[in-house]
């Protein structure tokens, strides 16, 4: 589903990603793991291309993102999913507003766009809070939504830059097993952190960086 | 096959308008205000121009024959000035008529005229013009070429008053297309800034709605409804203001009875409100169109 291949991004003479070389499958579930400034959030930000990388090639769902114009950015971005440590949920407009926007922009019809969010903060637990704002909310339950607003498209990828991050255990434990589920489900998830333990207790497939290299 | 709505950008719209109302207001009230200026200078243009039009229909070319020339000749001058291009009709005008008019022109001080010996005035040629003949060019072309007929001594054709109103009426003109072509670059200006500091405003949201997959034109639509919306609302403005000040105008003139012979003020036509609607849309939509070139060209 993600190959990257000899990847490389410079930021002048800063070198944010070296060689990196990955390949995750479907339906997999991996953590990208390292400390700050190992380049997660960079790697993170090529493939949802955020930005281009400076070299290298990067393959998802068979598509070379070299290849993937301005034009098009938007339908390819409509197979990924993504999830920050910030949530980046918009302050002005209601839970509901919030998730309907990926299915607004896709053009489906009210209808849908109804039934479908309804039916996803159903999953999430926060269907009592479809007309809150944002910051009525608690942290854990605003990345339950930005989570929600990330796969009410339902995309093929799901990327989460450090979900747990700005969380207390409680609230981490519930967004990761709704991480799980997803993946159950089927969703690719490339999850990334610092947090070694989290890593360890999940038993799941790893990918460390450091110093914007993979190692083993 | 999804397909998008439009009544959801134009909510997305409106609710931004809602949102940002005084920064939307000032700018639907400067776009009306300098289409307001622009609207009054069409009207006055167009009115001006109408009594130019008259003025210079009543044009008349009086070519005077010089002493001598008996009534033979004067027959033969006479076809000929009706040949020359653009003359609608030439009115022979003997010395002894022309006598008699100064006589009923000048009433209680026609004595003056008794004691002449002889008629000092020459015959003339009254000389009207064919509509489409009545430019600047044409009028003096007509002229000169009369002026060059032999047995025509003098023409008069009140040249240096169409000269001077002429030309004032071309400099009011040219000012008039300058200042208004400025005064909606500033608008355009002011729309793009408006729309600029909701785009400022809004640049989270933004970037969350290309994160989810918003095309370019998902994400324009709003802020072209925007300015569009701004400019429909600021020219509708101005028609409005400019008809009331149009009538209060016209009621006084209508009302001070004035010595010269009145005239019919005109205001604008349908076609040129749709024009000044036109021009305010277009106004809108282009500060919008500048300011989301320059604002999304920085992204990916």
């Amino acid at each position: 589903m993600i190959k990257t291949f000899h990847v490389y991004k410079d930021y002048g003479a800063r070198n944010a990603l070296e060689d990196v070389n990955i390949s995750i499958g479907q339906g997999e579930f991996v953590f990208a793991c390292g400390p700050s400034g190992a380049g997660k959030t960079t790697l993170l930000r090529l493939l949802y291309l955020g930005e281009r990388p400076t070299r290298g090639d990067i393959l998802i769902d068979g598509v070379n993102l070299h290849r993937v114009k301005r034009k098009k950015l938007p339908f390819f971005r409509r197979k990924i999913g993504v999830v920050f440590q910030d949530f980046k949920l918009i302050g002005t407009q209601t839970v509901f507003q919030n998730l309907a926007l990926p299915l607004e922009v896709s053009g489906h019809k009210k209808n849908h766009i109804r039934q479908k969010v309804c039916h996803v903060l159903r999953v999430i637990g926060l269907e009592n809070r479809m007309n809150s704002f944002p910051a009525s909310l608690s942290g854990g339950e605003q990345q339950r939504i930005a989570i929600a607003r990330a796969v009410v498209h339902d995309p093929l990828i799901l990327l989460a830059d450090e979900p747990t991050g700005n969380l207390d255990d409680r609230s981490a434990e519930i967004v990761l097993d709704l991480l799980n589920e997803l993946n159950l489900k089927g969703t690719t998830v490339l999850l990334a952190t610092h947090d070694r333990e989290l890593v360890s207790r999940s038993g799941n497939q790893v990918i460390f960086l450091n110093n914007g290299r993979t190692k083993d | 096959m999804p397909h998008l709505s439009f009544p959801r950008p134009l909510n997305r719209a409106l609710q931004d308008i809602g949102s940002n109302g005084f920064l939307h207001a000032i700018t639907v009230a400067i776009i009306g205000l300098v289409l307001l200026i622009l609207a009054a200078f069409i009207v006055i243009f167009m009115n001006v121009n109408r009594i130019a039009e008259r003025w210079q229909a009543d044009i008349r070319i009086v070519a005077y024959v010089k002493e001598g020339v008996d009534q033979d000749r004067i027959r033969v001058l006479h076809q000929r000035i009706k040949g020359f291009y653009g003359v609608n009709e030439a009115v022979f005008i003997s010395a002894d008529e022309a006598l008699v008019r100064l006589r009923s022109q000048m009433r209680n001080q026609a004595g003056v005229l008794d004691g002449l010996k002889e008629n000092p005035l020459p015959a003339s040629f009254e000389i009207s013009l064919n509509p489409v003949f009545h430019d600047r060019k044409s009028i003096e072309g007509l002229a000169a070429q009369v002026r060059e007929t032999e047995d025509i001594g003098d023409v008069q054709y009140g040249k240096a008053w169409l000269n001077l109103f002429l030309d004032f009426f071309a400099f009011f003109k040219t000012a008039g297309f300058i200042t208004g072509g400025l005064l909606l670059l500033v608008a355009i200006y002011i729309v793009s800034n408006t729309i600029k500091l909701t785009l400022f405003a809004r640049k989270d949201e933004l970037e969350i709605m290309q994160l989810v997959g918003a095309t370019r034109y998902f994400i324009k639509l709003p802020f072209y409804i925007q300015g569009i919306l701004q400019g429909l609302a600021g020219a509708l403005i101005s028609l409005a203001t400019l008809y009331v000040l149009f009538s209060v105008f016209v009621s006084r003139l209508c009302c001070a009875d004035l010595p010269f012979t009145p005239f019919r003020v005109w205001f604008l036509s349908k076609e040129m409100m749709g024009m000044v609607v036109l021009l305010g849309v277009l106004t809108g939509w282009v500060g919008s169109y500048l300011s989301l070139r320059k604002f999304l060209r920085a992204w990916i």
